[in-house]
C-alpha cells in the first residue's frame, strides 16, 4: 500500500496532470516524457499556489488544511487528466507504443545499443547510490526539520528548525515549499518523512533531470539517435566526475539530491534551457504551440518558486537575458515582449518574497 | 580596478574547485564559438553563457546583489545559468560526430578526460555510508526510539543531544525540542560572541560538571541529556541523580527526575487537577 501511494501520488498524478496540459496545445499532445515532465511542473504550481496563502495565513492546523485542500486539488486536476486520457484514446497509442518498443530497440545500430546500456548503467548506479550513502549536509537540518514539524506540529514553517518551539512564520524560506510537498508524500504514503526526502525523492529527481537533457538531446541532435545516445552517456558521465566543488549542480545532485537548490540547478534551469530550444528552433513552431511554450515557460518560472526563491531571480535573467538575445538577433521586439510576459508569474512572487521580507509578515 | 574584481574571481576560483574539467568546458565552448552554425544553438550556449560571466564580473552586479538583500553567499548560482555539462559534451558529441569510429574514439577519450580532470561524486567527504533508510546516524533512531519509549505521555520532549547528532534529531522527530540548535553552533564555529551557559556546560568540558550543567538545562526544561560516554565518570552521574534511560553506540541516554517531577505537576495544573 506505501509503494501504491508512492507510485500513484510521484508518477500517476503528475503524468496525469501533464496530459491535461498537454491538450491546450495542438501537436503531440500524447508525448509520454513531455507529460511527466510538465505534469511535475503543474505540480509545483499547485503547491505553491494553496502552500503559499495557508502558510501566511494559519498559524495552527496549517499543515492538515494544505493536505486536504492540496491533495482535493490535485485528485481534481488528476480526474480531468484521466478523463483526457481516455476521451481521447491515449492509451490506446500508448499500447501501440509499448507494442513497438521491441522492434524499435532491435532496429537500433549497434552503436546505439552500447551507448543506451552505457547510459542505463550508469543510471541505475546513480540510484543505488541513493541507498548506499547519506550526506552530511548541514542544511538538511532546515528543510528536513520543517517537513518533519509540518506533520507532526501540524504547521507550515511556524517551528524554530533550531529549537522546535513554536515561531512567527519564516518568509525567507517558507514560500519554497518542496519540504512540505516531501511532508505532503510521506503522510498520504504512510512512510516516514526522512525515507521519502532522502530515498524516494531523488528516485524520482535524478531520473526526471536525465529525462529533460534527453528532451535537450532531440533537440541537439534531432537526426541522429547515436549522437544523441552519445550524449546521455558522456552527461551521465559528466555528472559523476563533474562535483569539482561543493558549489557545482552536479555536486547538488547527488549530495543534496532532495532540496529545492538540487531541483533549482538540474531540473528548472535545464528545463528552461530546452524551451528556448524549442521556441526557436530551425522549424519554428506554429503561432498556438509557440502561445503553449511561452505559457509553459511562465508556469516553469513560478514552479521554481516551490524550489527556492533564488531560484525564481535566476530563472528570470535566465529568461530575459535570452528573450533579449533573440530578439535582438531576430530583430523582432515582440519576442521580448513575450518573454516579458512570460516573466510575469516570477516578478509577483519576487514581489510577494521582498514584501513579507521587508514587512516581516508572519 | 582589480579590487572590484576580486569578490567575483574569488566566487569564480571557489566555483570551478580550479578543476582541469572547467578547462575542458572552456574548450569545448571555444570549438562551439569557431564553428556552431545553428543560430539557435550558438545564442543559447555561446552568447548567453558569455553574457553571464561579464554579468558576473561586473562589479555592479555583486554590489546590487548585496544591496537587494540576497545572500552573497548564493552570488556563484548566477553561474548556474551556464549550463556547463551541456555545452562540454554537446561539443564532445558534435567534434566526433563524422562517423561511427570517431564517436568511439571521442567517447572513450572524452570518459578518460572526464575522470581524470574531474571530481568523483562518490569520493566526496560529504558522503557517509548509510545506516539506515532515513539518512540520518542510527544512533538518532535508536536514542529518540527509546526516549519516546520510556515516555509516553508528552509529545514534546526536549533533549539535549551532542553537536553532531543535535543536526539530525529534529529532522527524524519534529516534536522533540532542544535547547539550542544549527545556528548556535554557527556562531560557535565562526568564533563570534555568544552567551550559553548550557553549551559551555555541555560541549566544552572533557568532564561534565552535573551542577553547573544541571542549573542550565533546568532552566530550558530539558528533560533527557545524551552525553557521550567519555564525558561521564561514575562518581559525577551517580551524584547527579540522573536516572538512566539507554544507550547507543557511543552515547548514554539519562533523564532528569527533577525535572520530570516539574513536568509532571504542570501538567497537572493543565488538567486542573491542582485546582
Amino acid at each position: 500500500m506505501k509503494i501504491m501511494g508512492l507510485i500513484f501520488w510521484l508518477f500517476l498524478v503528475p503524468f496525469a496532470m501533464g496530459v491535461a496540459l498537454l491538450s491546450r496545445r495542438n501537436t503531440n499532445t500524447k508525448s509520454f516524457s513531455e507529460a511527466i515532465i510538465f505534469g511535475y511542473i503543474v505540480f509545483l504550481v499547485l503547491l505553491e499556489t494553496v502552500g503559499i496563502p495557508i502558510g501566511v495565513l494559519c498559524v495552527d492546523s496549517g499543515y492538515t488544511l494544505f493536505r486536504t485542500v492540496f491533495a482535493g486539488c490535485s485528485l481534481v486536476i488528476f480526474a480531468l487528466g484521466v478523463f483526457i486520457f481516455v476521451k481521447n484514446k491515449h492509451w490506446i497509442e500508448y499500447k501501440e507504443r509499448i507494442g513497438r518498443i521491441p522492434n524499435a530497440v532491435s532496429k537500433l545500430s549497434l552503436e546505439s545499443k552500447i551507448y543506451s546500456l552505457l547510459f542505463i548503467l550508469l543510471l541505475l548506479g546513480q540510484l543505488v547510490m541513493i541507498f548506499v550513502f547519506y550526506s552530511l549536509d548541514v542544511d538538511d537540518f532546515y528543510y528536513n526539520s520543517y517537513a518533519t514539524s509540518a506533520i507532526e506540529c501540524n504547521v507550515l514553517y511556524r517551528r524554530d528548525p533550531n529549537t522546535g518551539y513554536a515561531t512567527s512564520f519564516d518568509i525567507r524560506h517558507g514560500l519554497a515549499m518542496i519540504p512540505i510537498l516531501q511532508a505532503f508524500i510521506s503522510s498520504m504514503s504512510g512512510i516516514h518523512v526522512l525515507v521519502v526526502v532522502h530515498r524516494v525523492f531523488p528516485l524520482v529527481v535524478i531520473p526526471l533531470s536525465y529525462l529533460i537533457l534527453y528532451k535537450i538531446a532531440g533537440e541537439l541532435f534531432p537526426k541522429s539517435t547515436e549522437s544523441r545516445l552519445q550524449f546521455m552517456f558522456l552527461i551521465s558521465v559528466f555528472r559523476m566526475f563533474g562535483c569539482v566543488s561543493i558549489l557545482v549542480p552536479e555536486t547538488f545532485l547527488f549530495i543534496r539530491t532532495w532540496q529545492g537548490k538540487s531541483l533549482a540547478g538540474n531540473i528548472i534551469i535545464p528545463l528552461i534551457i530546452f524551451i528556448f530550444l524549442r521556441l526557436f528552433k530551425k522549424e519554428r513552431p506554429d503561432e498556438h504551440s509557440t502561445k503553449w511554450l511561452y505559457l509553459v515557460l511562465s508556469i516553469c518560472i513560478f514552479a521554481s518558486g516551490a524550489m527556492s526563491s533564488l531560484a525564481v531571480l535566476l530563472c528570470l535573467i535566465l529568461t530575459g537575458f535570452t528573450g533579449l538575445i533573440f530578439a535582438i538577433s531576430e530583430k523582432n521586439a515582440k519576442v521580448f515582449t513575450k518573454a516579458l510576459v512570460s516573466m510575469i508569474p516570477g516578478i509577483l512572487y519576487i514581489a510577494v518574497y521582498v514584501v513579507g521580507v521587508i514587512f516581516k509578515i508572519r | 580596478m582589480l579590487d572590484l574584481l576580486k569578490i567575483p574571481i574569488e566566487v569564480i576560483k571557489n566555483y570551478t574547485g580550479l578543476k582541469l574539467l572547467f578547462a575542458l568546458a572552456a574548450l569545448m565552448w571555444v570549438y562551439l564559438f569557431t564553428s556552431e552554425k545553428n543560430k539557435t544553438l550558438r545564442l543559447i550556449f555561446v552568447y548567453i553563457p558569455l553574457i553571464i560571466v561579464v554579468l558576473i564580473l561586473f562589479p555592479f552586479t555583486y554590489t546590487l546583489f548585496e544591496k537587494v538583500g540576497l545572500d552573497t553567499d548564493t552570488y556563484y548560482r548566477l553561474l548556474w545559468l551556464i549550463p556547463t555539462g551541456i555545452i562540454t559534451v554537446y561539443g564532445i558529441v558534435k567534434l566526433s560526430s563524422r562517423n561511427a569510429l570517431s564517436r568511439s574514439i571521442g567517447t572513450i577519450a572524452a570518459v578518460l578526460v572526464i575522470a581524470f580532470t574531474g571530481s568523483f561524486a562518490y569520493n566526496s567527504v560529504y558522503l557517509v555510508k548509510a545506516e539506515n533508510l532515513y539518512g540520518v546516524p542510527q544512533d538518532v533512531v535508536n536514542i529518540i526510539d527509546d526516549i519516546r519509549s520510556d515516555d509516553t505521555v508528552h509529545d514534546r520532549i526536549t533533549v539535549l543531544f551532542p553537536s553532531y547528532l543535535m543536526l539530525y534529531a529534529r529532522q527524524y522527530d519534529g516534536n522533540i525540542t532542544m535547547p539550542y540548535g544549527r545556528d548556535l553552533l554557527s556562531f560557535v564555529m565562526s568564533g563570534k560572541f555568544y552567551l550559553d551557559p548550557l553549551y559551555d556546560a555541555f560541549e566544552k568540558s572533557e568532564q561534565i560538571d552535573f551542577d553547573v550543567l544541571l542549573e542550565s538545562s533546568r532552566k530550558e526544561y530539558v528533560l533527557y541529556f545524551v552525553f557521550p560516554k567519555d564525558k561521564l565518570t561514575e562518581e559525577g552521574i551517580k551524584e547527579s541523580g540522573l536516572i538512566y534511560v539507554t544507550s547507543s553506540g557511543i552515547y548514554d541516554v539519562y533523564k532528569d527526575p527533577v525535572m520530570l517531577k516539574q513536568v509532571e505537576e504542570y501538567d497537572k495544573i493543565r488538567s486542573g487537577d491542582e485546582l
